[in-house]
């Protein structure tokens, strides 16, 4: 009778590709089922852990060209996020939204109502309305000499801001 | 698809090429071997170990070949020409890492 544990593992199995799984599948169960009977239990999670991540991998390498550009690109997104520390908005039902925001370069806060920004700041000086461009999808945050300083992309739907991260300034 | 290069061999690939060295071995035997000529310091896990052997089948670094026995469900793995020359070459390469760190006095005499 199979245990938990071997449940476990082919529930790990199922991160690699299928051909690889019709090709070692069962003989890696075989080898599992061995291993898992001198494993204690945090060992075993270790075990299905490991094969879900190595399954993981395999199904990265196996992408076609195309993919990795794709996820490139979700991962960068990602990374801005991360590196943007954007996890300071908050929306109030009034359709307000306050970001305040950290990257390389300094801080910034933008305020947003109904999609339009009315105020902004950098390193805690606030800005005019001047240099403040919004187009449907983005706001810009220009320099005094009207370079952008800030190319911000909002998202309307879910009310969310990311942006390139800037250099640290000299 | 070209043959990794030595120098991009993980642990755990040369670990296993160092495990078959004494001959053929299924992938049970393969990990009790790492975790033996280590002292326990690898202890792979089973996933891992199946994708670096279809790794190094893919390779050439490693074959399928025949056991010992007629036990259907292991399938034992051996040594290429390519994967034992890998071995030594790995083998080469962290000994004149351990020289060198012999001789920046960063091991313990008793541990060489």
């Amino acid at each position: 009778m199979r245990t938990l544990r071997e449940s476990l593992f082919d529930l790990g199995l199922l991160a690699f590709p299928r051909s690889f799984r019709t090709e070692y599948g069962s003989e890696m169960r075989e080898v599992a089922r061995e291993r898992l009977g001198e494993l204690g239990f945090l060992e075993t999670i270790t075990e299905v852990a490991d094969a879900t991540i190595a399954g993981t991998r395999m199904r990265f390498e196996h992408m076609n060209a195309a993919m990795p550009a794709l996820l490139a690109g979700v991962a960068m997104i990602a990374t801005a996020f991360a590196m943007n520390d954007a996890s300071f908005w908050r929306r109030d039902p009034a359709g307000r939204l306050d970001f305040n925001a950290q990257d390389p370069a300094g801080a910034f806060t933008l305020t947003v109502l109904n999609g339009k920004p009315i105020a902004a700041t950098l390193d805690r000086v606030p800005l005019s309305l001047s240099r403040l461009v919004a187009t449907s999808d983005t706001i810009r945050i220009l320099k005094p000499d009207g370079a952008v300083e800030l190319a911000i992309a909002f998202d309307r739907e879910t009310g969310s801001i990311a942006w390139a991260p800037r250099a640290p300034r000299r | 698809m070209p043959a990794r290069t030595i120098e991009s061999l993980t642990p755990l690939s040369a670990a296993i090429l160092f495990a078959l060295s004494g001959g053929a071995s299924h992938g049970y035997a393969i990990i009790k071997e790492i975790e033996t000529i280590t002292d326990g310091e690898m202890r792979p896990n089973t996933g891992s170990v199946y994708l670096a052997l279809h790794r190094l089948l893919e390779d050439g670094l490693i074959e399928e070949s025949k056991g010992p026995g007629e036990d259907a469900r292991r399938r034992y793995y051996r040594l290429t020409e390519a994967g034992r020359s890998a071995a030594k070459a790995e083998a080469k390469r962290l000994s004149q890492l351990l020289r060198v760190a012999s001789v920046k006095k960063l091991i313990p005499r008793n541990a060489q």
